[in-house]
């Protein structure tokens, strides 16, 4: 590693930034080689723009919003290499203690649902920045998560979720 | 605040989002709500199982200065496209293309109003009761012989087709007597959110949690659009409610008792303060129609 001031100035960066980074692409793609690959690239940008972001409120903010890019480009160009039990285990080791039920039921969760989980409850951002980096309303973050929370508590055994299982035209006859 | 409202601010809560009366009504809330605050121990359980570092794997710092140091690479590739005359002439074009295409969409307008969905919801309930209030509101029942009922609600003489509106019957041999009811109280809906693109208000009962209704928004103001659709035929008895005697002041109609005998159409109102129900007593006879114009004088 080069011991100049831009260097010095990468390794601050990445102190600080590439656990969480890496913590969020592997929570999304349930798998370590397919994280690190888009990891490395969202760190890449992110540090080339870095002086941009830094002079924003939350910076991180636009970190994960490159991640959230990278890794739909990550899945527009292969299909993802491991099978679903492989995910789930990959997800439970990112937490406190393994709970293969939790992981299931995070990696159940519609995409924009998890996204939303995964950056609120997982990487703490509040919901206004979480909406930033996805690029909605506050109010959509606000319903993703709380739905995410809802789904999960279901699935773990907590209380019924309805389920909105149709679209239907409003019809007024009986 | 009811268990709905208090969890659905939890995630808020817990982030210091919540506005001070919002987290004061919670902290109260919960003080009495055992299944609350099992919702925020489960809230806790899953910060706690989720805030903890992961190890990062080795190769990953060099991934990331190889990738920081590659611009280096770039002069080759621009040395390489550009020498050839024909990638040359294909850069350029493209480049002109992206340029008028950033220009052409500077010049599309932003919303004036990007607002919330419940920013759009409300403005959808107050262009209701207004229309309610100027007496545009219109409800059509039509009967068949069978005794099963069609209802139509218009507004200026424009059928809302997206809108969620609950109707019950009751027959009494050759009468039905209909109960149809707008429902826009926001604590009624378990979903309140924007469709793709913005374009679109959904909205989920919590008493009907099967059925999605579709509100179609103005993309600048995303407050409802004029409601489309062929003008309907009034039919039958038009009946202005104001006219019958059950004009309201604004809070709860002081409704006459309807009588399953009496054939005749009526209609009362319930707008209260804290609701926003537009509530239609419809009666008619087998195999025929009857309207009533919903007004509500302050």
């Amino acid at each position: 590693m080069h011991h100049d001031q831009r260097h010095i100035e990468f390794d601050l960066f990445y102190a600080e930034n590439a656990m969480p980074a890496y913590r969020f692409a592997l929570r999304l793609s349930g798998n370590s080689e397919d994280a690190e690959d888009i990891t490395a690239q969202a760190l890449a940008k992110a540090y080339r723009r870095w002086s941009q972001y830094q002079s924003r409120s939350a910076p991180q903010t636009w970190l994960f919003a490159i991640i959230l890019n990278e890794w739909k480009m990550h899945c527009r160009k292969q299909s993802p290499k491991e099978t679903s039990l492989d995910s789930i285990h990959s997800l439970a080791s990112t937490m406190k203690f393994e709970d293969l039920g939790l992981a299931e039921a995070i990696q159940s969760l519609p995409q924009p649902m998890k996204e939303a989980f995964l950056l609120v409850k997982g990487e703490g951002l509040t919901h206004a920045e979480a909406a930033k980096a996805v690029g909605v309303p506050v109010g959509t973050m606000y319903f993703r998560v709380h739905t995410a929370v809802r789904k999960l508590r279901s699935a773990l055994g907590g209380e019924e979720t309805r389920e909105i299982l149709e679209e239907v035209i409003c019809n007024h006859e009986l | 605040m009811n268990c709905e409202k208090v969890q659905s601010l939890l995630a808020r809560d817990l982030r210091g989002e919540a506005k001070p009366d919002q987290a004061s009504a919670i902290r109260g809330h919960l003080a009495e709500c055992a299944a609350c605050r099992e919702w925020l121990a489960f809230h806790r359980s899953l910060d706690t199982q989720l805030d903890v570092p992961v190890a990062l794997p080795q190769g990953l710092e060099a991934k990331t200065v190889a990738l920081v140091l590659e611009p280096a690479g770039r002069g080759a590739w621009f040395t390489r496209v550009l020498g050839n005359t024909t990638m040359k002439k294909l850069a350029i074009s493209t480049s002109t293309l992206a340029i008028l295409a950033i220009g052409a969409m500077t010049l599309i307008p932003r919303p004036a109003n990007a607002s919330t969905p419940i920013e759009s919801f409300k403005k959808v309930r107050s262009a209701l009761t207004r229309s309610a209030l100027q007496g545009e509101v219109t409800v059509k029942a039509i009967a068949d012989k069978d005794g099963a009922l069609k209802t139509e609600v218009s507004v200026n003489g424009v059928v809302l087709t997206d809108l969620p509106i609950k109707t019950e019957v009751q027959r009494f041999g050759d009468d039905l007597e209909a109960h149809i009811t707008i429902d826009l109280d926001q604590e009624s809906y378990q979903v309140i959110r924007f469709g793709k693109d913005n374009k679109t208000l959904e909205l989920v009962r919590k008493n009907e949690p099967k059925k999605l209704h579709k509100v179609k928004l103005d993309p600048q103001t995303q407050a409802p659009i004029r409601w489309s659709s062929e003008p309907i035929v009034v039919e039958g008895f038009p009946i202005d409610v104001n006219s019958a005697g059950a004009a309201a002041k604004g809070q709860v109609v002081e409704g006459f008792q309807l009588d399953p005998k009496d054939i005749q159409p009526s209609a009362k109102v319930v707008n209260s303060q804290s609701k926003q129900i537009l509530d239609v007593h419809m009666k008619l006879k087998l195999g025929t129609s009857a309207t009533a114009k919903v007004a509500v004088s302050s």
